[in-house]
């Protein structure tokens, strides 16, 4: 797990300092058009806050927080402190006050988008195994492949719309207007959430929800086939207790490990949805980030979403490892 | 293991044929691919193809709506033509269809110049409107002709009007203030409306007032804000997005099978290595990535480079998949009898890898290659959309959706999500084949 981490966390800095010329050329440029006289000045203090003349390794083990371990030194803080480092573009705020609640609401968001998708893809999948064929089997099949197939922001286009023109409900925001402003969280604010995020979360949930349909249904299907089904079948079992008490447990493996692939999935679909909509997730930020060049803003939150995903499948892992005992054996052995 | 019909001639079957008849039974599989073909000599002959070329406008027709090909047999194939008008206070354009007044239409007409593959220049359109076909009906009974012998150059015509008492009466149009080439290029209709309408004075007919340069046009898609042809554009933009889908996955085929075959063939430490890198890549969000790769191409790039530059980014994280199937394969593979004894016999690694090994799986690749175009097609997609992928001067489905992130597009324009349909067309049809192929492709397939 954590050479993994250092891997990513590597890879990020890396792709995140590709891009040629950085923010300071244009900000230099900026405060010249306006005139600004102590322009080359600032831009160099700019500079040298963020130690932009050191070497690249130098400024990888300053961002992910090397050196506090050394000084323990409270402007040495990096990510292994939690530190995400402060945003040039926006005057130089901590990137830390910038996201704020954003990270919260992006792992809320994808945690109960996981949850709809399984609560909608499990019945759904066995009943398109068990009644394999019939018409209700072809056209959830058939509404699972085109829901893959249709882009997330058209969705959320289309329900945006509809949602304003019959219910007259605005869905642009996770919040109403008199709670967004509101910093604190209280009890009504939790409620006023709950009453929004079911947009984004169904916008999500319905291209997982689609791919998570096909594994059920083969995987179910797969075991309905097996030998022990018709021998309890003819032993007498009740049809819906055989079913959930065999052929399903099986099944579930599969679907559990599919979490993990879903998890990156889902954090990739944050960011186009939430841009559509501008719910204040991380995504819109960080892509507000790159197009400013911000370095540090777009790299911390790159590594945060990073994180995300990895997390998703870590967990998919361990309910994995808790739910199948073989694979524990396994994984004992190695 | 093939239907009863197919046991008898089994043997003879190459191992192709037998994937081809199994193919071949999957109706959806062989529908999509015709499909696909389709939409792919479509992109290749976009010029030909689309009537208008993908730059050319005409903002008078701005958010025109799809227009309805018709036929009768007095017209031949036309459409009715289009009046706009504008809300006062909402400026909102509506377009009213004329069922007086039709564009005609021809197979094969002559329209916008341009140049088949930047090379071959021409004029010829699959389909468009009939140029020089221009017949203005008239509002009353009448006649139009062309200036009187003898005229000087500001008559432009003569209009014969017939009165009720069988006697008619004639007019010379003359043009106030305009060149006559200006004229001439306005749908006359707009002069003998002013006729109708009793502008005429004494022995000639002013025209005064000129209210648009209108040309016949016809949006069989609609148009999009600067009254481009929607149509035009998606075939143009085809090009872009479904060859994306190809080249990316050559570039993660590349990458795929070398660092999967390595990573199969030489086994041990580096394999677990190699397997770590592809799991770590997995389990990263690839929009972000993604973005985060566009992000880093230089602005001042040409098109070309950009479009490069973004296969790249695209492959970049497209190969483990088949990096996957390319290692799992090699590891059952290198075991076998044949390769053992080929090795044995002193075969090179390069002549067991291609000449024994690779063709073994090669049906595998082709579905796994099929399997993942239809995410490369889509993150281009999203990646223009957002606005780090290709840039507005160049047409894709990607690029054409940017103009539609508003709510005011659904409300009132929603031709404009035409390419979306395409989009999830090719990757529904992506999605069909490569599921049929994967059938096909593998022997213990109960069909």
């Amino acid at each position: 797990m954590v050479p993994t981490l250092l891997a990513i966390s590597g890879l990020v800095f890396l792709i995140i300092e590709l891009p040629p010329g950085d923010y300071l050329t244009k900000r230099l440029a900026e405060l010249e058009s306006s005139g600004d006289a102590l322009a080359e000045e600032k831009v160099e203090e700019l500079r040298l806050q963020y130690h932009l003349d050191d070497p690249l390794v130098v400024r990888y083990t300053r961002w992910m927080g090397f050196h506090w371990f050394a000084s323990f030194d409270q402007k040495d803080e990096g990510l292994l402190q939690g530190n995400l480092g402060r945003s040039m573009a926006n005057d130089n705020m901590e990137v830390n006050r910038l996201v704020g609640d954003r990270i919260l609401l992006t792992v809320l968001v994808s945690l109960v988008t996981i949850l709809f998708t399984w609560l909608l893809a499990l019945p759904v999948g066995i009943y398109s195994a068990v009644r394999q064929y019939s018409v209700g089997d072809y056209s959830l099949t058939f509404l699972g492949f085109v829901g893959m197939c249709v882009p997330s922001f058209l969705l959320a286009l289309l329900l945006m719309h509809f949602a304003k023109k019959y219910t007259g409900l605005q869905v642009d925001s996770l919040f109403s207007p008199e709670y967004a402003k509101q910093a604190q969280w209280s009890i009504g604010k939790v409620v006023d959430l709950m009453k929004h995020i079911w947009v984004p979360v169904v916008i999500l949930g319905v291209g997982g929800t689609a791919g998570m349909i096909r594994i059920m249904r083969a995987n179910l299907l797969d075991e309905l086939r097996k030998p022990y089904v018709v021998t309890a079948r003819a032993k007498g079992v009740r049809p819906l207790k055989l079913l959930l008490k065999y052929p399903v447990r099986l099944a579930l493996n599969p679907f559990i490990s599919g979490i993990g692939g879903v998890f990156p999935a889902l954090v990739s679909g944050t960011v186009i949805v939430a841009w559509v909509l501008s719910i204040p997730l991380v995504g819109p930020l960080m892509l507000q980030a790159l197009f400013n060049q911000d370095t540090m803003l777009a790299g911390s939150l790159l590594m945060v979403l990073s994180l995300l995903g990895i997390f998703g499948v870590l967990v998919s892992d361990l309910l994995l490892l808790w739910l199948d005992p073989r694979i524990r054996f396994e994984g004992g052995a190695r | 293991m093939s239907g009863p019909e197919a046991a008898g001639a089994g043997e003879s079957l190459s191992q192709w044929q037998l994937i081809r008849r199994r193919f071949s039974r999957h109706r959806l599989a062989v529908a999509s691919l015709y499909l696909l073909l389709v939409l792919y000599f479509l992109a290749l002959f976009a010029e030909f193809f689309s009537p208008y070329t993908p730059a050319w406008r005409d903002l008078g027709h701005a958010y025109c709506p799809p227009q309805l090909p018709r036929f009768s047999f007095r017209d031949g194939f036309h459409v009715r033509s289009v009046e706009r008008t504008i809300d006062p206070v909402t400026y909102r354009r509506t377009y009213v269809e004329r069922a007086d007044d039709v564009t005609p239409l021809g197979f094969f007409v002559e329209g916008e110049p341009y140049r088949l593959w930047g090379l071959i220049p021409c004029r010829r359109h699959f389909f468009g409107v009939k140029p020089g076909a221009l017949r203005p009906r008239l509002p009353f009974a009448g006649e139009l002709s062309g200036p009187p012998p003898g005229a000087g150059p500001e008559v432009l015509g003569l209009l014969r009007v017939d009165r009720e008492d069988g006697g008619f009466e004639e007019h010379r149009l003359l043009a106030e203030g305009k060149t006559a080439e200006a004229i001439q290029s306005l749908l006359l209709r707009q002069v003998l409306r002013a006729a109708a309408e009793g502008e005429a004075t004494g022995t000639g007919l002013r025209v005064s007032r000129i209210e648009e340069h209108r040309i016949p046009t016809f949006y069989l898609l609609g148009a999009d804000m600067y009254g481009q042809d929607l149509l035009s554009r998606i075939l143009h933009g085809a090009r872009i997005s479904l060859s994306v889908g190809l080249v990316g996955i050559a570039l993660a085929f590349l990458l795929g099978v070398s660092i999967g075959g390595i990573s199969g063939y030489v086994g041990g430490r580096l394999d677990v290595f190699i397997q770590r890198c592809i799991e770590v890549i997995n389990s990263l969000p690839h929009l972000p990535l993604w973005l985060a790769l566009a992000a880093a191409m230089p602005p001042e790039w040409s098109p070309l480079q950009i479009y490069f530059a973004i296969t790249i980014v695209l492959a970049f994280l497209g190969w483990t998949g088949l990096a996957r199937v390319v290692r799992g394969k090699f590891l059952s593979l290198r075991e076998e009898d044949f390769a053992v004894a080929a090795r044995l016999m002193g075969a090179s690694h390069k002549r067991i890898i291609f000449i024994h090994l690779l063709p073994g799986f090669t049906s595998h690749i082709i579905v796994s290659l099929t399997l993942a175009v239809p995410g490369m097609i889509l993150g281009e997609t999203s990646l223009s959309f957002l606005g780090l992928g290709l840039r507005p001067p160049v047409v894709s489905w990607g690029v054409m959706l940017r103009d539609c992130m508003y709510l005011d597009i659904v409300a009132n324009y929603p031709w404009l999500y035409m390419p979306v349909f395409f989009i999830v067309g090719t990757v529904l049809c992506f999605n069909f084949l490569g599921d049929g192929l994967r059938d096909a492709a593998d022997p213990y397939s109960a069909r």
